[in-house]
């Protein structure tokens, strides 16, 4: 087999620039998809609904929501990131003006909650204690 | 014939179609990964569940007035901590039957009814409730029952 070492070069960094191409995409996607606000907005409220409907009335709950700030900060969102409403029993996450996921907790006890320090602080009472 | 690989501008058309494999099997993976993270259905249907047996059940004995006349649907999801409005909203259902020698002695349903069916069926679609289904042997001073609880949920959430 014959060597060609000027056309054996040229292949070479043909390849590997479509690799680095083909893999950035990839990259891309990855970064695209977990970067999303849509996606974090989802799993946070996802995530309170459940803890609030495995709590008992008494129970204390520290959420952990400084990547929630974070990322509204990189969205220029000034509003609250987490919203819970008693009434509708409802928890709103919302990382961007004009986006943000509503989802719904069963739990029939009041939630107290107030976001202080980047934590979502909850504190469910009322309901039945026996 | 070829024994190493890319070795030649011809093989770039091969190049491309394995990569076009490779990402769209990353693609699959991600996809999955994201859309089936997210879903708590089967979480709600447990923790609705275990809120209705623990509201009734302690120590394998039942708590006292649950076989009164008027211990109903509302008392039970008072005593569970449990919001009627949210639970007949459509995404949510549970039965709980007490049954004494295989007999239907009392029964406590909620929500939307097709669940019933619906948690029969086998799928994975989105149109499908997951759901929690459980039977435990309960005590009552002597007499001994069986309680059958069935929760589906099928909450979606919604985008703004």
């Amino acid at each position: 087999m014959g060597w060609n070492k000027k056309a054996n070069l040229k292949e070479v960094v043909i390849y590997v620039l479509l690799a680095l191409a083909v893999f950035s995409l990839g990259y891309v996607f990855v970064e695209w998809k977990g970067g999303q606000s849509s996606f974090y907005e989802e799993v946070y409220a996802k995530k309170i609904v459940l803890s609030i409907d495995k709590a008992k009335p008494g129970s204390e709950i520290d959420y952990d929501v400084s990547e929630l700030y974070r990322r509204a900060k990189k969205s220029g969102f000034k509003g609250k990131v987490v919203v819970i409403d008693n009434n509708e029993n409802r928890v709103r996450v919302q990382l961007v003006d004009g986006g943000g996921y509503d989802f719904n907790y069963f739990n029939s006890a009041d939630i107290v909650w107030e976001l202080k320090d980047e934590t979502l602080k909850m504190k469910v009472v009322g309901g039945d204690l026996g | 014939m070829n024994t190493k690989g890319f070795e030649y501008l011809d093989d770039i058309g091969t190049f491309l179609f394995v990569s076009v494999v490779l990402l769209g099997a990353v693609g699959t993976v991600m996809w999955v990964f994201f859309s089936v993270g997210g879903d708590v259905r089967g979480v709600e249907a447990e923790t609705l569940g275990i809120k209705l047996i623990d509201s009734i059940v302690e120590n394998g004995n039942f708590k006292a007035g649950v076989f009164e006349e008027d211990f109903r649907d509302d008392e039970l999801m008072i005593r569970a901590g449990i919001d009627k409005e949210i639970i007949n909203d459509g995404s949510f259902y549970f039965n709980l039957g007490i049954y004494k020698n295989g007999e239907l002695e009392k029964e406590f349903e909620e929500g939307k009814g097709s669940f019933k069916v619906g948690c029969n069926l086998k799928g994975s679609s989105k149109n499908l409730p997951v759901c929690y289904e459980r039977e435990l042997v309960v005590f009552n001073e002597d007499e001994k029952f069986v309680v059958k609880v069935l929760t589906g949920s099928n909450q979606e959430g919604g985008r703004i």
